[in-house]
């Protein structure tokens, strides 16, 4: 590969989305010469398709409104395994960032007196747990993450960021020490393999709900971020945690936001019941989404789902008013009006529990800087590698997020990135240039790929691991049936790593970029697989029928899966914030 | 069956861009054109698309 160009910056991120663009603006901001790898533009990261807000306790709604009151909130929803360091800092330094993206300029939704408007959401709650509901996420509408981006990127292109747009990254790329070095990358455009060299690489890929046959997420949600980290060595964390969001559109897998439970819509059954009165009677519509999911599912078990298969409920909006929906949620009206042909003016929107939101990913501190555990347990930094946003596991959002939380996460953390980073630079980072044969390790996957002649398709390969996981790694889990899932995915893995491409041009062969991504939804499908085995009880989102309760005598911790042996692992849960007594694990209640 | 126009060009190979017709079975359901688009990637995978 000697003929392959390097381009050196000091900073590079992989991923523009609000966590990427969060922390190149830190570090373009501080002179850094700085570049955003994206595969798609920046703009069209996942990042956009958030509608409901992000959650933060700037006491807009209530004057009085505490960030121990949302941190309380974050770890009882994370059902007591979220870090509570990473909690309390998330919280605290939350309302500092959401005003710096209001200065920016964000437009915010705005209440009668000017302030940013603030709705409730699932999970929330006043005085810890005893006050009632709060209405602590603020919002641009309904379509908060597209006001973020775009703010965002106006911000990097005035701070003279680098953008590689329709750039996939490939690979990491590793010196003989360990250190992370930079990436492999390909430009969709003319298919130039190029190294991109940095002092600091950071991870922003998002994450990968494209591991499931029904997904809120768009397409491009692939996991690259997981897979490069999985191939390269490096563990993940809680990767067992997936959301299923409770209103994704039937059928089309669309998501609309727990903004319209917030604003006063409900969930009915077929015989118009609403059914949450009985599964949560105090949050009832609100409780957490895990619980929500779970009770619709049940209702549907029950025999009292709608539709000819009896197989989704309903959200009922159309006692609000035409008003107030068209002032407050009208992105819904249009997706309804388009994806379920129901107009929720009038009309109940069909809806069922879809996958919404990985909750693990690379554990990493709050700096930003990706963790591995050593032989004697402790955790060890993985030098010249930091991760944020979804793809990171810090964790804020242990076995179940709160909705909102997620653009928090990734404009406090992606900032807490670039923070950390601009400090070691200006300090100094010096690391071994990567050897030949190192870049010759990260292309190997390209090149075999390049070269294989006789495997299957992408398109088949990808629709037989996503029903794999969709039918044995679902909302309700059980473990003979995951053994069989792990079987099949272990097949599949043989037949993905010899996946066929046909057509070897270079300009935008998506078919290559396809065949890349597919190899990487497999590492996060198969370290899901064996790390929900593993996890023997039921916590947030990780429900299993034979081990139906909490264990935490066995398992407040979180699961570690090591790509090398395949093995699962534990690490302990951080039970020390700085600047209060850490909150105790109590049975879990809406 | 429903036909589909592609507009198709590969600066390798082809001098000028040039409209491709296909056909695809959508099995009666209420696709969106990015659905229609992933389907006949399956049968060629020539084509390209950006997604998002």
């Amino acid at each position: 590969m000697s003929n392959m160009r390097t381009i050196s910056f000091d900073g590079i991120v992989i991923g523009g989305g609000g966590a990427g663009m969060r922390a190149a603006l830190q570090l373009a901001q501080s002179g850094y010469k700085t570049a955003v790898i994206t595969k798609v533009f920046p703009t069209r990261s996942h990042t956009v398709s958030a509608q409901g807000g992000i959650t933060c306790a700037i006491a807009s709604d209530d004057p009085n409104d505490d960030w121990r009151w949302h941190m309380y909130d974050t770890i009882k929803g994370s059902d007591y395994i979220g870090d509570q360091d990473a909690i309390e800092y998330m919280c605290n330094v939350g309302p500092e960032a959401v005003y710096e993206l209001d200065h920016m300029g964000m437009p915010f939704s705005r209440t009668e007196e000017g302030r940013i408007y603030q709705r409730p959401f699932g999970g929330q709650s006043k005085d810890f747990g005893r006050g009632g509901q709060a209405a602590r996420t603020c919002a641009a509408a309904d379509r908060t993450g597209h006001a973020l981006l775009h703010t965002l990127y106006q911000g990097n292109v005035k701070n003279d960021t680098v953008f590689l747009n329709e750039w996939f990254a490939i690979d990491l790329v590793k010196n003989q020490d360990g250190v992370v070095t930079g990436v492999i990358a390909m430009n969709i455009e003319d298919g130039e393999v190029v190294y991109v060299k940095s002092k600091a690489t950071v991870f922003a890929t998002g994450g990968a709900g494209r591991i499931f046959a029904s997904t809120t997420n768009a397409h491009i949600n692939t996991g690259d971020g997981l897979g490069m980290s999985l191939r390269a060595g490096f563990p993940v964390q809680d990767i067992e945690m997936w959301q299923f969001h409770p209103t994704g559109i039937a059928g089309a897998g669309v998501l609309v936001t727990e903004g319209c439970r917030g604003e006063g819509g409900y969930l009915v059954n077929k015989d118009g019941e609403r059914f949450m009165e009985r599964y949560a009677p105090n949050a009832k519509d609100l409780a957490g989404r895990d619980v929500v999911a779970r009770s619709m599912v049940l209702e549907i078990l029950d025999g009292r789902g709608a539709g000819p298969d009896g197989d989704h409920v309903f959200l009922k909006l159309d006692h609000l008013g035409e008003e107030t929906l068209n002032a407050k949620l009208p992105g819904i009206l249009e997706l309804s009006r388009t994806f379920a042909h129901a107009d929720p003016v009038k009309e109940l929107i069909p809806v069922v529990p879809t996958c919404h939101y990985m909750m693990g990913g690379i554990p990493t501190n709050v700096d930003g800087q990706a963790l591995t555990v050593d032989a004697n347990g402790n955790d060890k930094v993985i030098d010249g590698f930091y991760a944020c946003g979804e793809v990171a596991c810090v964790s804020v959002h242990g076995a179940n997020r709160l909705g909102g939380n997620s653009l928090l996460d990734l404009v406090v953390f992606g900032r807490a990135s670039g923070l950390f980073i601009e400090k070691a630079l200006r300090e100094g980072i010096e690391h071994r240039d990567a050897s030949e044969s190192d870049l010759e390790a990260a292309t190997a996957r390209l090149h075999s790929l390049n070269t294989t002649n006789n495997g299957e398709g992408a398109a088949g390969l990808r629709t037989e691991l996503q029903n794999t996981m969709q039918n044995h790694f679902g909302v309700f889990r059980k473990g003979e049936f995951m053994q069989d899932g792990i079987k099949k995915l272990a097949d599949l893995r043989e037949r993905i790593s010899n996946v066929k491409l046909s057509d070897k041009s270079k300009a935008y062969n998506t078919a290559r970029v396809e065949a890349l991504e597919l190899q990487n939804l497999l590492e996060v499908a198969e370290a899901t697989a064996i790390a929900a085995e593993e996890r023997k009880e039921s916590r947030g989102a990780h429900a299993r029928e034979d081990f139906q309760d909490r264990d935490d005598e066995n398992w407040l911790c979180h699961s570690m899966y090591y790509p090398e042996d395949k093995s699962v692992g534990k690490r302990a849960v951080n039970f020390a914030p700085k600047t209060m007594e850490a909150f105790e694990p109590k049975i879990r209640t809406y | 069956m429903l036909k589909v126009e592609i507009y198709r060009y590969n600066p390798e190979t082809d001098s000028a861009p040039y409209m491709q017709s296909y056909e695809i079975d959508t099995e009666g359901k209420d696709l969106m054109v990015l659905d229609v688009l992933e389907l006949l990637k399956a049968q060629d995978s020539s084509i390209a698309s950006l997604l998002s």
